[in-house]
């Protein structure tokens, strides 16, 4: 599952998709530690999002990030150098417990959502 | 510690030593009083004399955020300031939503307490364990905006800060939080003025462990759903409170001209149904809130997606610019509103401040001589936001005195007594309680002066039969919807007491739990069992209430005040309401008094038996 878009009229900058993400990987509720970032312009509440781009894994010399579908995984080879953080657009990579963690699709920022302004591609298999 | 969902320590920040400490957060202290109100209930009863004024060094303004700040519960980012209020010169409590309170726990801090007076002006900048005073000569003289804009040009800090109305030390000026959030009442932004604070930023990296993280999303997954599919829920995440003005209208409980009419005749204009198809662009939420209930509103009438918006308008501060003041001109509401707002103010005591001076100008009880010149008008919207300006900033002689309060300005200028719409100090905010008993009463017994978020009931109002039969017993139902009777109202009070204090402990809104009233014990309950590891039942839980309230008692009854302040303004006691709902009535609360004293458990003067803090804990 992808995150296709999230609407920033919709959007409400609560940070509930970031509080969720960040506990559905680090068992923490950390904002700072999440695959989304908010963002505020006048009205717009703009959320970035992992788009699947790729570009982390092109930069990890280790091979440690792995395409699985049409998603990017990061996989147990990852021994938490870091050199992949500075290669994602938005900075949407983090490291916890000596791990890059990145999106994986997972689509629990999506089921949080209050405003449901996240939509997920669902057609397309992990 | 043994508490999960706690940073597990509280700052305390001297600012006359300019020494900062960090103390660790006792057990016993969690277990008896959660956070949040609890938590500066009992630092600040434990340290403050009861001789300290308001602006004297000795006075502590304390900060606190509770355990489901910063977590997934559905409003979970609500702090607590309190301090002794320059309104008062007792109790004085303030609460406020925005993103700094969630920031505050994830730095690392339950709690900040700040000490002593500083020599320059300052602000305190929080990263984590890094906490530093710094000098804030580029900020003093800046208001809210300019000032929160500025602190964040260096980082991505979530601020509160005063304007300047709070740097003059305005005996009403509040703490904004995040721009558009106010911690209004009580005037704890003068207080914050008179340690020379500008603001307080923080950022933080760190997160916020719970106790039981295995079951953790799946217990809030059905508290969250719980909410959000209420149909209740729906009006305000649609509205916020905007529709309120036509809704009390309706029941005849909008105070309009200072409180002497119950109704507006041109209600309608500044009513919520009207906004929402000609301004309001969408809703936004304060951190971690689902509910989502501040609109972004264009202060011009137009859709525009750039115009000039302002954030979070509430019913009361609609109406405290809007009726109170005879004004129906909306643009002009929404406009002072935001100034006021940005100038540092509380709405409601400075629509309350103006709507007075008005009256006695209009009754001719002041004249130009006093005003210095301004000719004062019901409506007249350039002469409202001038006289606004004039108090914010101390700038003329009248705009001096009314900068001290309606009580306090019409001692001084020797006229107006009568007129006040005052309690212990503190102007009303916007329900006329002769057509409502149970807000008669809370008004009348609110440890910070008038105040209608106190107990909060008002529920009765907007039609939640199922909940009211599930909260007050459905044999009560009758009495509790009869708001004109004294039946089963001190009762209401004194649950709904217990459980708005419990709320503001806890580090969440109001909104979700008393109004729209969804979330209640059980929930609470169940959601601190994962979040803290602290196992509490409906009974324990309101004893933390109900502890709390007797603190609060106990601050003020030991600086003089009791049954004599427990009162309402002489306009409603005496004055015949003169239309709506309540028409040809007054608001007696003799009997409501005793009756709820006895239910409280204290003596008929109100003071607390010793048995009773004993019994709830409390060590004086």
């Amino acid at each position: 599952m992808k995150i296709k878009s999230i609407d920033p009229m919709k959007c409400t900058g609560c940070f509930v998709c970031q509080q969720t993400c960040s506990f559905s990987k680090t068992k923490e509720l950390n904002n700072k530690k999440s695959s989304l970032k908010l963002k505020r312009e006048h009205i717009k509440d703009i959320v970035l999002f992992c788009t699947q781009c790729g570009a982390c894994a092109k930069k990890c010399i280790k091979k440690a990030i792995e395409k699985k579908g049409d998603i990017y995984v990061i996989t147990k080879k990852c021994d938490g150098c870091g050199d992949c953080l500075p290669s994602c657009p938005f900075k949407l990579i983090f490291l916890h417990n000596g791990k890059a963690v990145k999106c994986d699709g997972c689509g629990t920022c999506a089921e949080w959502c209050p405003v449901k302004a996240i939509i997920i591609n669902k057609g397309l298999k992990k | 510690m043994k508490y999960s969902g706690y940073a597990g320590q509280v700052l305390r920040i001297n600012l006359s030593k300019n020494s900062i400490k960090k103390e660790p957060l006792q057990d016993e202290v969690i277990e008896k009083y959660l956070g949040g109100s609890g938590f500066c209930a009992y630092y600040l009863t434990k340290e403050i004399k009861p001789s300290v004024k308001a602006f004297d060094e000795e006075n502590k303004l304390m900060f606190a955020n509770g355990p489901f700040s910063a977590t997934l519960w559905p409003q979970s980012s609500r702090y607590s300031v309190a301090a002794v209020s320059p309104l008062t010169d007792a109790w004085g409590e303030a609460h406020s939503g925005g993103y700094w309170c969630a920031e505050l726990k994830m730095a690392g801090y339950d709690g900040i307490i700040i000490e002593g007076i500083s020599k320059q002006p300052v602000y305190i900048e929080i990263s984590d364990d890094k906490v530093e005073i710094k000098t804030a000569d580029h900020l003093w003289g800046k208001d809210v905006k300019e000032a929160t804009d500025t602190i964040k040009q260096a980082g991505d800090y979530r601020v509160v800060a005063i304007g300047r109305s709070g740097e003059k030390k305005v005996r009403f000026a509040c703490i904004m939080t995040d721009y558009h959030r106010a911690a209004a009442r009580c005037g704890l932004g003068a207080v914050m003025g008179s340690k020379n604070l500008k603001a307080i930023a923080v950022r933080s990296t760190r997160g916020v462990k719970v106790s039981k993280p295995e079951e953790y999303m799946k217990v809030m997954k059905i508290i969250r759903d719980k909410l959000l599919s209420s149909p209740y829920s729906h009006q305000y995440s649609a509205y916020g409170t905007l529709l309120l003005p036509g809704m009390l209208n309706d029941l005849g409980r909008l105070p309009t001209y200072n409180g002497q009419e119950s109704t507006f005749k041109d209600c309608e204009k500044v009513d919520g149904k009207l906004m929402k198809k000609e301004r309001i662009l969408k809703s936004r939420a304060c951190g971690g809130c689902m509910l989502r209930c501040a609109q972004v509103v264009n202060i011009k009438n137009t859709r525009d997606l750039d115009s000039e918006t302002t954030e979070g308008v509430e019913y009361e501060s609609v109406a405290a610019f809007g009726p109170r003041c005879g004004n129906s001109d909306v643009e002009s509401v929404l406009s002072i509103n935001s100034y006021c707002n940005n100038l540092g103010m509380d709405t409601i005591s400075a629509g309350g401040v103006i709507s007075w001076a008005i009256e006695c100008f209009e009754k001719g009880i002041i004249s130009e001589k006093e005003t210095n010149g301004l000719v004062l008008k019901w409506g007249d919207t350039k002469v409202i936001r001038q006289l606004l300006e004039d108090v914010a900033l101390r700038r003329t002689g009248f705009g001096n005195i009314l900068a001290e309060g309606s009580e306090r300005a019409s001692k001084t200028l020797g006229k107006g007594q009568d007129l006040l719409m005052t309690v212990k100090g503190v102007e009303t905010p916007n329900i006329d309680v002769r057509a409502q008993k149970s807000m008669a009463l809370s008004y009348a017994v609110s440890p910070r002066g008038a105040d209608h978020l106190y107990s909060f009931v008002v529920i009765e109002h907007e039609g939640y039969q199922d909940i009211l039969r599930e909260r007050f017993g459905a044999e009560n139902f009758n009495d509790v919807c009869d708001s004109l009777s004294d039946k089963a109202k001190p009762w209401m009070v004194f649950v709904y007491e217990n459980f708005g204090t419990l709320i503001d402990s806890l580090g969440i809104c109001k909104y979700g739990t008393m109004v729209p009233p969804i979330l209640y014990y059980k929930d609470i309950s169940e959601a601190l069992r994962v979040t803290s590891g602290l196992e509490l039942s409906k009974e324990d839980l309101e004893k933390v209430g109900e502890r709390v309230v007797n603190l609060n008692r106990l601050f003020n009854l030991r600086r003089g005040l009791g049954k004599k302040d427990d009162t309402l303004p002489k306009r409603y006691l005496e004055e015949k309401a003169r239309s709506g709902f309540a028409k040809g009535r007054t608001a007696d609360i003799k009997d409501l008094l005793s009756e709820y004293y006895k239910i409280r458990g204290w003596d008929e003067n109100g003071n607390i038996p010793d048995k009773k803090l004993k019994a709830l804990g409390i060590v004086v």
